[in-house]
């Protein structure tokens, strides 16, 4: 092969390969982790009965500490996630190793009532924010796959700039409606003009789950001793063994003084004790991530008994904190909410990037006739991109619907989610590739805007309360839903109307039918 | 491309770059003079970036038999640091 003109066409030929293979993940990644940006927000929603402006008292920590010990009883690990603006209520969780109870316990508390949530049960973000790079798969199998998707977004986005050599002169050019060339021009236009944003989201994202990928260096350098390592890279304490005497915790409310003269200005963002009530107690307690770029850095390490200070983070390397920086720019939870839509809208375009790269794969070989890997790709392209936010919607609705005292609720939100998105995987077979196109979009578009509707309906919270109340999270919620369902609809009435001119350009073409929905 | 050259070229961006991955790690703890926690951190974040060149290089190298010497000569060279440094 030649350089030059060979080297550009390799390069081409790994872009359209590799990228197509992943390209229907990285859209379901790519989708999911943009909400998750929202993470907090989309729990509050999917919990209307806590209240839009919750009081959180000075002394939250302590009440949850307090909490803790009535239902921690027997545990090695409590954790709590403190409220702060994006989130009034505290998150509990508590470690078991054996004996009665359950190994695994989360909690929603109500730090103002002293009390348990008494919201109804669901996943909210959570359940988005797992699939994002678990995909609720058993056995890691779902983090591999994310990682080989991550892997070939990196080559995708590499090679793609090589390919695509006028990067810049082409990217004012953008051409509507011409079918392949549009496609073209957008996956053009959303790849380059968030490219930083490409690079960067996809390498940290590897960085987050990369001792799953590459133990190598642990193993080498710390044998036997993954949580020394740990330790050392700033990423959290091991838990002690236990001694079997019992011993009262010591005061919380000192412990994040001192943390919080230490930091000068920083929060204390999560308390994690290890071995409570234990004459080995430990109590780490980390900054908040909503003060700062770096994840989860800096942390103090107590002593659960008398609360010497054990350790302090803050001395920690320049490649723990530069490692620590990659993972908060991951997750985004720094951004102050101007800051966070933007990081929204740059996953958007990620997420565009990648669904105009499947169009325009099955666009530039449609007039080659339908072989059954083309229309496999059509197919799978309506399921996906269409089909997902579907059932994303399809969750948000089983939010809303399903009985708030039903058991195994928060389990039936995502059972419902992969129903949806498997009937929206079957039912291209029966239609043909525009009905199916136009009845997804359009069934989208309509539980989306049902979303607010179904907000007033079972919540007494629906656009004008919310709007009146100046409650952000709803409005913002009932928003989007808005704006989502309008483009839904507007990509729906797209496909009836370049139906229309490729098949029967007649006024009384079904595709000015009124849309079926499904 | 035939069908063999583009197996070995599908090899060298898979196998051959996830090898160049974990020996670079090897290598980056090795010989890191900083504390061996960092050497850790600093290797592995890296190891993408080499992961992702390697995969590149897989499929613009002139021939498959460059792609697969290439591959096997920088793998070599990294293990050789990682397991041979003092």
């Amino acid at each position: 092969m030649k350089p030059g003109g060979g080297l550009r066409q390799a390069m081409a030929g790994l872009h359209i390969w590799g990228g197509l293979i992943f390209a229907w993940l990285l859209y379901a990644v790519f989708l999911t982790g943009t909400l998750s940006y929202f993470r907090d927000e989309i729990s509050l929603w999917m919990c209307p009965e806590i209240p839009p402006v919750a009081t959180t008292p000075a002394d939250a920590a302590a009440r949850s500490v307090a909490r803790l010990h009535e239902i921690g009883g027997g545990a090695y690990r409590w954790l709590v996630d403190l409220p702060d603006e994006r989130n009034p209520v505290a998150r509990l969780a508590v470690w078991r190793e054996a004996g009665p109870g359950p190994r695994f316990q989360r909690e929603a508390f109500d730090p103002a009532t002293g009390r348990a949530s008494t919201a109804r049960a669901t996943h909210g973000g959570d359940f988005l924010y797992y699939f994002h790079f678990d995909l609720h798969m058993p056995w890691r199998l779902g983090r591999y796959l994310v990682g080989l998707a991550a892997m070939a977004m990196l080559v995708a986005i590499l090679s793609g700039v090589i390919v695509h050599r006028r990067i810049f002169a082409d990217f004012f050019a953008f051409r509507l409606g011409k079918g392949q060339r549009s496609w073209l021009d957008a996956h053009n236009a959303t790849g380059v003009l968030a490219l930083p944003y490409h690079l960067v989201i996809t390498w940290s994202g590897l960085v987050t789950l990369m001792f799953l990928y590459l133990p190598g260096g642990i193993e080498r350098a710390f044998p036997d001793d993954r949580a020394a390592f740990y330790a050392a890279a700033g990423q959290g304490q091991a838990t002690p063994p236990a001694s079997g005497r019992t011993a009262p915790l010591v005061e919380i409310r000192p412990l994040m003084r001192e943390a919080e003269r230490r930091w000068g200005g920083l929060r204390v963002g999560r308390i994690d004790v290890r071995r409570p009530l234990d004459a080995n107690a430990r109590i780490e307690l980390t900054a908040s991530d909503a003060d700062h770029l770096a994840h989860g850095h800096p942390r103090l390490v107590f002593d659960g008994v008398d609360g010497r200070l054990l350790s302090d983070s803050g001395r920690a390397s320049w490649v723990v904190a530069s490692e620590r920086t990659l993972y908060g720019l991951h997750l985004g939870r720094f951004a102050d909410p101007a800051l966070r839509w933007l990081l929204f809208c740059l996953g958007v375009a990620g997420t565009a990037m990648v669904a105009t790269g499947l169009l325009l794969w099955a666009a530039a070989r449609r007039r080659r006739g339908g072989r059954f890997g083309h229309r496999l790709v059509d197919h799978l392209n309506v399921a996906t991109i269409a089909g997902l936010p579907l059932a994303i919607a399809g969750f948000f609705l089983a939010n809303r619907l399903l009985p708030a005292d039903m058991p195994g609720r928060a389990g039936w939100e995502g059972n419902i989610f992969f129903a949806v998105w498997a009937a929206a995987a079957l039912h291209p077979l029966a239609r043909t590739r525009t009905q199916a196109w136009r009845e997804q979009l359009w069934a989208g578009a309509a539980a989306y805007a049902a979303l607010p509707v179904l907000d007033a309906l079972t919540t007494g919270r629906g656009p004008w309360v919310s709007l009146l109340q100046g409650d952000w999270v709803f409005t913002g919620f009932q928003l989007s839903a808005l704006v989502t369902a309008a483009i839904l609809a507007w990509l729906a009435l797209r496909q009836g109307a370049r139906a229309a001119v490729s098949t029967i350009p007649s006024p009384t073409a079904p595709s000015r039918d009124p849309p079926a929905a499904t | 491309m035939s069908l063999p050259a583009l197996l070995v070229r599908l090899t060298v961006a898979t196998a051959g770059a996830y090898l160049a991955a974990a020996a670079w790690v090897a290598a980056f703890v090795a010989i890191w003079p900083g504390g061996t926690a960092d050497a850790v951190l600093g290797g592995t974040v890296t190891a993408f970036p080499v992961a992702t060149a390697a995969v590149l290089w897989a499929f613009a190298a002139r021939s498959a038999a460059r792609a697969l010497a290439g591959a096997v000569l920088g793998i070599l060279v990294l293990a050789a640091i990682g397991w041979l440094a003092p």
